[in-house]
């Protein structure tokens, strides 16, 4: 039968609409980078209200929603609401421990950003090391030390599934926050052996990225070590750390602990890097070098379109690439009367993240590969037209070429991290009698100039207790 | 061809369908309190029921009562202290640190005290109506029982998880303790375990 031609350009054209319609909801990560970005930079004004308005509502199966605004009731100072956003993530990321192999498929198809987001392993983590600061600042131990066991949880978990003990294993900052707590709560052994993983923790950062063991740390470990009656193990610190630990001693009767945990800079983020390869119609001859041809050729804009060469599809690659920002601010004072203690960096966010998102490097350039595949056998088979009575095939070039655009449209790169995240976290700390104290926070640049201070009035120091603050930058 | 022709429009409802299926409201049912449900396969009504079943049956069988009585002439006074949830959950233990309140309080065999934090409440409103309740009214100071026993417990739990399949071990530990002696006069408790196909 013969269509008239205005028939088969409306039956093209609903069928573009049909496939556009699909591949706005299916790309997903288009709407994601606009919000992300909305969000960052109301974070990056100071203004964390006008950031929750951008976050607003989340529903419980957006986890990194939930990440985003659980952060910013925690800048905030809701300390509560906080932390139940990072349990409502928490139980959303536990209920998808398993596979959605609906999802998984959909993403073979279209792209990455289709599959549930999890967070990265160390963004798991760190959101229960928010809710434990989180409950810290309320003074709730009993709440605080649940999310120090759950971040434990889900560092056994990894460790379970690593086939080699390298890389991201363990997070000296979570496992140095639960043996704080447990110190608190008077339970040796799971103080000693958290601490004993943050220290194995800290010195695979300094053979990593240099990162040094902070000296709070140590004689936080050392006066626990000495109180718990692991003498030797208290020795074996002097010995290894010198006056820093000879010299640490618990606080005295009398004396209450300010800490402040100040965080500099936004973590590294991914952005997408795109490519496009053309295979032409004289490639279907095959050939063993085939995949050379065409890596040769170049993606688009060094490939330059012949009028005697027909490009039969254009195979779309899309891949998350690190981006970072080193922050400006990089350490901060604080300071209460002649007393002064400078931070130490405890935990940089962006090298503990660029750590695990390249452990999963192997896996995704594999899962982008198969997917290239799949979108162009399909492709391919949508080309192929019915068979003609001398046996050959006829070549249906609308449908593969809604197929192509269907294949390129969706090609998308799974950009999503939770991008309100600091650079690094620093801390200080301070023994002050117990009673109200009027602290300061002077925040230094690279030079060591202070460019920004903030000040806390009337911060009550409690005897045997620990006061959180709190500060970011973002330059 | 004509197959993947028609496969096209389907797939797009598909999809179409699969976006709005969020969209559909929430239903509630009320259902009895004893009837099972597990979703997330944490701690829930049906682990607290279970702990109160059997630690309450127990510790108003065990001798400690009638040791008790036999050396004294008034029953037993217990304050319930602090279950610490020592686990990975957030899990309300006043749940059943109140059954076992209940159970002890309607047995006619042991009296219960207010805890520490229930205590201050009370003091703070005693220390009130010294101020403002009428004189014979107003309840003196210094007429608290003094309890025999402190109740204190801990919940620990154990995970084990292997794939898709998950093994959870529950352990309720909880000690009826003299204040007077520091004896432990009993020890109940309540082991489950749960396997959770994830």
């Amino acid at each position: 039968m013969i269509r008239p031609i205005g028939a088969r350009i409306r039956r093209a054209a609903a069928g573009v609409a049909a496939l556009l319609v699909v591949c706005a909801g299916l790309a997903g990560c288009g709407t994601y980078a606009t919000e992300s970005a909305r969000i960052k930079a109301a974070v990056a004004d100071g203004d964390v209200e006008r950031a929750l308005g951008e976050v607003g509502e989340v529903d419980d199966e957006d986890v990194l929603g939930l990440l985003q605004r659980g952060l910013l009731l925690f800048y905030a100072g809701r300390n509560v609401e906080a932390a139940e956003t990072f349990d409502r993530a928490y139980q959303r990321i536990d209920f998808l421990y398993g596979t959605d192999y609906a999802k998984e498929a959909l993403s073979f198809l279209t792209n990455d950003a289709q599959r549930d987001y999890v967070g990265y392993p160390a963004e798991q983590v760190l959101m229960n090391t928010y809710g434990s600061l989180a409950f810290m600042a309320e003074g709730d131990l009993d709440k605080a030390l649940v999310m120090a066991r759950r971040a434990n949880t889900l560092l056994t978990r990894l460790a379970d599934v690593r086939e080699e003990a390298e890389g991201y294993t363990d997070d000296a900052f979570a496992e140095w926050l639960a043996a704080m707590l447990y110190a608190e709560d008077g339970d040796a052994n799971p103080c000693l052996v958290a601490s004993r993983r943050a220290l194995a923790a800290f010195r695979e950062y300094e053979a990593l990225w240099g990162q040094r063991v902070p000296s709070a740390f140590v004689q936080d470990y050392t006066v626990w070590a000495r109180r718990f009656g692991f003498g030797d193990e208290a020795d074996a610190l002097v010995e290894e750390f010198g006056d820093v630990a000879r010299l640490a001693r618990p606080p005295r009767r009398d004396e209450g602990e300010v800490v402040v945990v100040y965080e500099s800079g936004f973590v590294s983020h991914l952005e997408e890097v795109r490519l496009d390869w053309p295979i032409l119609e004289r490639d279907d001859d095959g050939g063993d070098d085939l995949a050379r041809r065409i890596y040769r050729r170049g993606p688009r804009h060094t490939f330059v379109v012949h009028d005697d060469v027909e490009v039969k599809y254009w195979l779309s690659v899309a891949m998350p690439v690190l981006a970072h920002t080193e922050p400006r601010l990089v350490e901060a004072r604080l300071r209460s009367g002649d007393l002064a203690a400078f931070t130490e960096p405890v935990h940089d966010v962006s090298s503990i993240f660029e750590l695990t998102f390249e452990e999963g490097a192997a896996t995704r350039t594999i899962r982008t590969i198969v997917r290239a595949l799949t979108k162009y056998q399909l492709t391919q088979a949508v080309r192929k037209g019915k068979k003609k009575d001398d046996g050959t095939r006829e070549t249906n070039e609308v449908a593969g070429f809604l197929a192509n655009l269907f294949a390129s449209a969706t090609e998308r790169a799974d950009t999503r991290s939770w991008t309100t995240l600091p650079d690094t976290i620093h801390m200080a700390r301070l023994r002050l009698p117990e009673g109200r104290h009027r602290m300061v926070l002077e925040v230094l640049d690279r030079s060591g100039n202070v460019v920004q201070t903030a000040t806390y009035e009337d911060v009550t120091v409690i005897a045997g207790e620990r006061t959180i603050l709190h500060h970011r930058t973002y330059e | 061809m004509t197959v993947v022709r028609r496969l096209i429009p389907l797939a797009t409802l598909a999809v179409l369908a699969l976006g709005l299926s969020a969209c559909g409201g929430r239903t509630v049912q009320r259902i009895d309190t004893d009837t099972q449900v597990d979703l997330s396969g944490n701690w829930n009504d049906t682990d607290s029921r279970l702990v109160s079943e059997e630690v309450i049956a127990d510790a108003l069988t065990a001798p400690w009562i009638t040791r008790f009585e036999a050396t004294h002439t008034d029953r037993p006074t217990v304050i319930v202290g602090i279950v610490r949830n020592r686990t990975d959950e957030f899990i309300a233990v006043e749940t059943f640190t109140k059954d076992m309140e209940r159970a002890f309080v309607n047995s006619g065999r042991v009296r219960v005290v207010a805890s520490s934090t229930e205590r201050e409440q009370l003091r703070d409103e005693r220390a009130d109506q010294q101020d403002f309740s009428s004189p014979e009214t107003v309840k003196a100071f210094g007429r608290e029982v003094g309890a025999d026993f402190m109740l204190l417990g801990t919940i620990n739990k154990i995970t084990d998880q292997e794939g898709g399949e998950r093994v959870v071990f529950y352990q309720v530990d909880l000690e009826l303790t003299s204040i007077e002696t520091n004896e432990k006069v009993w020890i109940g408790g309540k082991k489950h375990k749960k396997f959770i196909e994830l």
